[in-house]
């Protein structure tokens, strides 16, 4: 079975030949790698959010939710497009503090808003340790494409090591072109992973004669349409709001999707970027949804649930389908890791490395560079490491429970002028560690809290916190001024001069904007 | 229709956007009313669809409708751009 090796080898050409066409050969500066020069239009933003938000996995894990327990898969897409929302609305300070106080990371705007850097610290610290179980999983899902186009011919090590070995060479230009090369790749991989999919559901969801017609969904059994938290599914009636409010709120505590704010040429940008990345996400989790269910009753499904993407391609359209279907999974997963690793390398240079020691703007590139090859090899060395461990997904569990923690201070401090330095951090350290605790015993939900979730129990607990220590600890007079001019300067330039005020605040000179030293070409 | 929108107070928006997006959101967050959107028998259906997967596909709509309304009321009265067209005032900043 050749053809899937072909279609991938064609796919994964044209991404390479993409980036190689639309490198920069002259300089760039920090500002340039970190967040592409913050130029960039909504189409690249929504596709590029997109790609940071749903990986490969969508096709394999929530493919496989979907045919054993049916409408709970809907949950997924309640909650991303929710959580896009917040993209919109903090979009005017978000974008604006960045643009004048040249933000590269969420932790950095997180410092700006207490003037904290501890504040920072503990965000990065988060967000980069919450990414790497991710990162590992995706590697590792990349081995379920090479055993699906071997045929299964192939042992799990050696289609692990291939798997590997695409995303480790496909880094070399992550690393070389950092935020430009994500987001020129993202618009190809996306355009592939999500609209083509979901062109590919509709089509075999028309005919009748597939295995997931659109008609089986008018018979389909109740234990598909019913949700956990119903009598009888041994679920509390809270799970599901657990699971939609986790996801709405944590969809911007990930610092890979946060970052999109900073590459966007400007407010509206990042608020036109929200409404495509909407319509993209909407139609491409919303036609997978449907398809899935259709699929739900079909016998190979039912035998290998987590299989049923690529098992129904092959049945509708031989192995030449089964191949763009891989592409898609390869495509969806190579753009999450991606971004995973370049945000991750980004905040290593920026926000920990730069605060101990004060780096150059040529340096800063130097070591976010550096960060990412040891990330990556670290992710690498452990997924291979850790192909067997089972608990594994435990590890994964917890880290989304521990990056939504960084929510509560992004969000009280982005929409209201309450809380100071001491209670975000309190609470983001309070939150963690019960949220870590609670998932040891309890992964899934808590019963005796109506359904809840060990993540749920840590933001409310990190809310509290993070409320009662900011009402201790008091605001200075200083502090309240200086919130109210950071508010002040992200109104819109129609409200600023309303108000009698200049309509444009120009950027703030840091020490990082210095000139641009580092040549695109010098560094491996 | 344009003059209208940049007529109303911002305040007013504000209040009617609000209004609006708490429909989604409730549908998604409030468990009384997501559970009773799928508590319908796989009978019931519409357009060949299952209400409960009706109500979450509702859902998605909504969100995309509202979002996509508020962009461009938003963009109307100009509160999207990065320059305005008269001479700057002086004072404030």
């Amino acid at each position: 079975m050749w053809q899937p090796f072909v279609v991938l080898g064609l796919f994964y050409g044209a991404v390479v030949a993409l980036l190689y066409i639309t490198q920069q050969r002259d300089r760039v500066d920090f500002e340039e790698y970190a967040v592409g020069g913050r130029r960039y239009g909504p189409a690249y933003i929504g596709m590029s959010y997109v790609q940071s938000w749903f990986p490969g996995a969508m096709f394999v894990a929530f493919v496989a939710l979907g045919v054993n327990i049916g409408t709970l898969m809907y949950y997924c897409l309640a909650y991303s497009l929710l959580g896009l929302t917040a993209m919109y609305f903090m979009a005017n300070r978000a974008w604006r503090w960045g643009q004048r106080h040249q933000l590269r990371s969420q932790p950095h705007l997180l410092e700006l808003r207490y003037d904290s850097s501890g504040v920072k610290l503990v965000a990065s610290v988060v967000g980069i340790a919450a990414i790497m179980p991710w990162v590992i999983l995706g590697l590792q899902a990349m081995a379920i494409l090479f055993e699906v186009s071997s045929n299964g011919a192939w042992s799990l090590t050696t289609c692990l090591l291939l798997g590997m070995a695409v995303i480790v060479v496909r880094q070399y230009w992550t690393v070389r072109m950092g935020m430009r090369g994500l987001i020129m790749s993202d618009m190809l991989q996306g355009i592939v992973a999500y609209l083509v999919a979901a062109l590919v559901c509709v089509i075999i969801l028309a005919d009748k004669n597939s295995p997931a017609p659109y008609g089986n969904l008018a018979h389909l059994p109740e234990k598909l349409t019913s949700l956990p938290g119903m009598e009888g599914t041994g679920y509390g009636p809270l799970y599901v709001f657990s699971l939609i409010f986790m996801g709405v709120i944590g969809a911007l505590a990930w610092p890979m999707s946060f970052q999109r704010i900073y590459t966007a040429s400007g407010v509206k940008s990042v608020k036109s970027g929200t409404v495509y990345a909407i319509g993209i996400a909407g139609v491409f989790y919303g036609f997978l949804t449907i398809f899935t269910l259709a699929a739900a009753t079909w016998p190979k499904a039912i035998e290998a649930p987590n299989l049923t993407w690529f098992s129904a391609l092959q049945e509708y359209g031989g192995v030449w389908l089964l191949g763009l279907g891989v592409v898609m999974v390869l495509g969806a997963s190579m753009g999450h890791v991606d971004g995973s690793i370049q945000v991750a390398g980004l905040q290593i240079a920026n926000d920990l490395v730069h605060h101990f020691k004060p780096l150059k703007d040529h340096q800063l590139t130097i070591v976010a560079k550096g960060s990412m090859v040891v990330y990556m090899a670290i992710a690498a060395i452990l997924a291979y490491v850790t192909i067997e461990m089972a608990r594994l997904q435990l590890l994964a569990q917890m880290s989304y429970y521990l990056v939504i923690q960084i929510s509560v201070p992004l969000f009280l401090g982005l929409f209201t002028k309450f809380g100071n330095r001491w209670g975000a951090m309190m609470g983001m350290i309070a939150g963690s560690v019960v949220a870590i605790v609670l998932t040891v015993e309890w992964i899934d939900d808590i019963p005796a809290l109506g359904g809840l979730t060990a993540g749920m129990v840590g933001l409310i607990v990190n809310f509290v916190t993070y409320a009662v220590v900011s009402l201790l600890t008091g605001q200075s007079e200083e502090d309240k001024k200086r919130v109210d001019e950071l508010f002040l300067e992200a109104l819109p330039p129609v409200k600023r001069q309303a108000l009698g005020l200049d309509p444009v605040v120009g950027p703030v000179t840091t020490m990082q904007a210095e000139p641009a030293v580092v040549s695109e070409g010098e560094q491996p | 229709m344009k003059e209208w929108l940049q007529g109303l107070s911002g305040r007013t928006v504000t209040i009617v956007f609000t209004v609006l997006f708490i429909i989604p959101f409730a549908m998604a967050l409030v468990p009384p009313l997501y559970l009773w959107g799928s508590s319908a028998k796989s009978g019931a259906v519409i357009l060949g669809q299952p209400v409960s997967m009706w109500y979450w596909n509702i859902d998605a709509l909504l969100i995309f409708f509202l979002m996509w309304a508020l962009y461009g009321v938003q963009t109307v009265r100009k509160e999207n751009e990065e320059h305005v067209e008269h001479t700057p005032k002086q004072g404030g900043q």
